[in-house]
């Protein structure tokens, strides 16, 4: 069967990926915001009996590379040469995305053009004329709204009649001549109805406005963690329940390695397993604000504050990345411009608080805080976004020095459709539940062992004699050898803590004789911030290109962490804020 | 009317201190909301009050309901803990009267 290869090219947030999901049947992460695709991704199917192999690129304004993923599909374009281009266009933004197309079209591959995002551009009065677009530049163009599926079998149809464009722009300075040629395309294909004032004006005026704006974000972040904590907790109870009767009767069963199955691996995965409710729920809420288009209006609200910090626009969207997992968010950072933003934006992503870091706060906030559990996530993810701006600030002013400038697109706002939410929450469930049945299921068995092994019981084992070791370097916080052991499990990955806890305990109700509740909150903190897990590293690394970068990430994370929870625990120690 | 809502949410606000503060400067917020609609005469802040008045309601309700469906779970006897943030329902009434002024800027 012939095969073809189609890449699909376009501005940041125009639908690249929702289109590849209806063109492809796939469920890829599709977001909001711009930036949502950093690295190529495939998706195969049948059309016309030919094999198509769709190549989404991530978002680009210009084949002018000055970002690296701008890099990527320039270098796919110009090196890999595709059999067609897939050219996404924003209907309702049609002449900034003409520059691209402009340039798309003198590269001499055959293109298609699919006019994405009609719905909005209709919502703006905007009317396009698409025969005369497919006139002016020479190649077929089809109306689209991706995620309605609307005008994707017509596309389907058009794919394989790509056609080369003959239109060349000449002159001396091609950028002002492309960028003339845009406008002129524009307003000839263009017709603009006006609106007086539409519901995307009347929402950002109140979501964006300069007094009621962070309150609104605020309450609106508070009401996130409350259905994360209080909405989630009988899933969380039932799935407890069923872990512990399994843990039972495997320990009952008298089976060949029972212990090791019902004590290691059922009750350290399950210790983990148990918070996926409430994983999932934050991930909803998330999700329900990304895909709404809220997100980008509370980055533009907290716009000035940024800007103090030394970040820019584009730095926010791995900032808000790394809620979910900061694997991805540190590889989105390769939006951003400048090279200097981008290394502050890299080390202070892990101070983000990623989902595997929910599962020890939702157990610490029930053991030490009950009745105040949401308050007390809340102040952590906040905390967390606090001294990451704090330290961007501090290394913008130090290290990496620089002027920053903000410009962020501003999407459209949506209704978010129930099944992109589940589609969303589930691609990063999913994340969730293989590192489950991968890194922490065999962390389940080592941290089994060296907690049985030597000596018979926990007191004597590998993991009390390290714990032990180590203990003196948190002394002043005052935590148990058990936390201490934890803390260094948790470098693999973050779950792994609350992992570890469960096998060393049995019983995660026995935590709350393990500290204080300053001492519980200081470690709460310290996990929030010390050394970003394995993956991370790893990927930090690769990024910056530099070990010294990666070292500075882990020597910085620990020292912040250190720093804030002896305070903590001292400061509410001494003035009795906190019994 | 967006000014009595006002009255009633900061009133809510101010018996719900006690119980969470953070519930509290929710129904604060919604207040400042109707309250600025009011005095500026703009509906969008009367409708974005009205938006968050009703999530925060649906929240409540569904907090009230996981806390009972806890209880059972576990066996223990339920404790009712009532929020004030439930009174956000009247949001709808905004909501429903504004329903043509809404579709008016859909284009």
């Amino acid at each position: 069967m012939e095969q073809k290869r189609i890449a699909m090219v376009g501005n940041p947030n125009v639908g690249k990926t929702a289109l590849l999901n209806a063109l492809t049947g796939g469920k890829f992460e599709i977001g909001n915001f711009p930036g949502t695709t950093v690295e190529k991704k495939e998706g195969k199917t049948v059309l016309n009996n030919i094999r198509a192999h769709f190549i989404d690129l991530p978002g680009i304004y210009s084949l002018q590379a000055y970002t690296i993923d701008e890099k990527i599909a320039r270098d796919y374009l110009v090196k890999e040469k595709p059999d067609i281009v897939l050219n996404v266009i924003d209907a309702s933004n049609l002449e900034r995305n003409l520059y691209l197309t402009l340039q798309l079209c003198e590269l001499r591959i055959p293109m298609i053009i699919a006019l994405n995002m009609m719905d909005e551009a209709k919502k703006k009065g905007y009317k396009i004329d698409s025969r005369k677009l497919e006139q002016i530049l020479g190649v077929p163009v089809v109306e689209t709204v991706a995620i309605e599926k609307k005008g994707v079998e017509e596309l389907k149809k058009k794919l394989f009649h790509a056609k080369v464009s003959h239109l060349r722009i000449e002159g001396k300075d091609l950028i002002r001549e492309r960028l003339k040629a845009a406008s002129r395309v524009a307003s000839e294909v263009l017709e603009r109805k006006e609106v007086a004032f539409s519901l995307d004006d009347l929402l950002d005026e109140v979501f964006t406005d300069r007094i009621l704006g962070i309150p609104i974000f605020l309450a609106l972040m508070w009401m996130v963690f409350r259905f994360t904590y209080d909405v989630a907790t009988p899933l969380v109870s039932l799935v407890d329940m069923a872990f512990s009767i399994l843990s039972d009767a495997v320990e009952a069963s008298g089976i060949p390695f029972s212990d090791l199955i019902a004590n290691g691996i059922i009750t350290g995965v399950g210790s983990v397993l148990v918070f996926v409710p409430n994983i999932s729920f934050l991930f909803i809420a998330l999700a329900v604000l990304e895909l709404s288009g809220y997100m980008t209006r509370a980055v533009f609200v907290l716009n000035k504050i940024m800007m103090r910090f030394g970040l820019t626009g584009r730095a926010v969207i791995p900032l808000i990345i790394g809620f979910g997992c900061n694997v991805p968010a540190v590889m989105a950072t390769r939006g951003i411009e400048d090279n200097n933003v981008r290394l502050a934006t890299i080390i202070v992503n892990p101070f983000m608080s990623c989902s595997a870091r929910l599962p020890i706060y939702v157990l610490f906030a029930g053991a030490f805080f009950t009745g105040n559990e949401s308050l007390v996530i809340m102040f952590l993810y906040l905390f967390g976004i606090l001294i990451a701006l704090f330290s961007a600030f501090l290394i913008r002013k130090t290290i990496l020095p620089g002027e920053a400038s903000f410009i962020i697109e501003v999407p459209p706002y949506r209704i978010p459709k129930i099944k992109s939410i589940f589609d969303l929450t589930w691609i990063r469930v999913k994340h969730f539940l293989l590192k489950a049945g991968s890194i922490i299921l065999a962390m389940s068995v080592v941290v089994w062992y060296i907690t049985t092994y030597p000596g018979g019981s926990i007191e004597s084992s590998y993991a009390a004699m390290l714990g032990k070791f180590l203990q003196p370097v948190f002394s002043p916080m005052g935590w148990k050898w058990e936390l201490v052991f934890a803390l260094v499990t948790g470098f693999v990955a973050k779950e792994v803590v609350v992992e570890t806890l469960g096998i060393l305990l049995g019983d995660l109700s026995k935590l709350s004789s393990l500290a204080t509740v300053p001492q519980a909150l200081g470690f709460l903190v310290f996990s929030l911030f010390y050394i970003p897990c394995l993956a991370t590293l790893a990927v930090i690394g690769s990024e910056t290109g530099s070990w010294k970068w990666t070292a500075f990430a882990v020597i910085y994370g620990f020292v912040v962490a250190y720093i804030f929870s002896f305070v903590l625990i001292n400061l509410f120690g001494i003035i009795g804020l906190i019994p | 009317m967006e000014f009595i809502a006002a009255l009633i949410f900061i009133a809510a606000s101010y018996f719900e201190f006690g119980n969470s503060p953070m519930n509290s400067f929710v129904l604060l917020v919604i207040a400042a909301l109707y309250l600025k609609g009011f005095l500026l005469k703009k509906d969008s802040y009367v409708l974005v009050g009205s938006l968050i008045a009703l999530i925060f309601a649906v929240l409540s309700t569904l907090a009230l309901l996981a806390s009972y469906a806890n209880s059972a779970i576990l066996g223990e006897e339920f404790k009712l803990r009532f929020e004030l943030g439930i009174i956000g329902y009247i949001g709808l009434a905004f909501l429903k009267g504004r329903r043509g002024y809404v579709q008016s800027k859909i284009v």
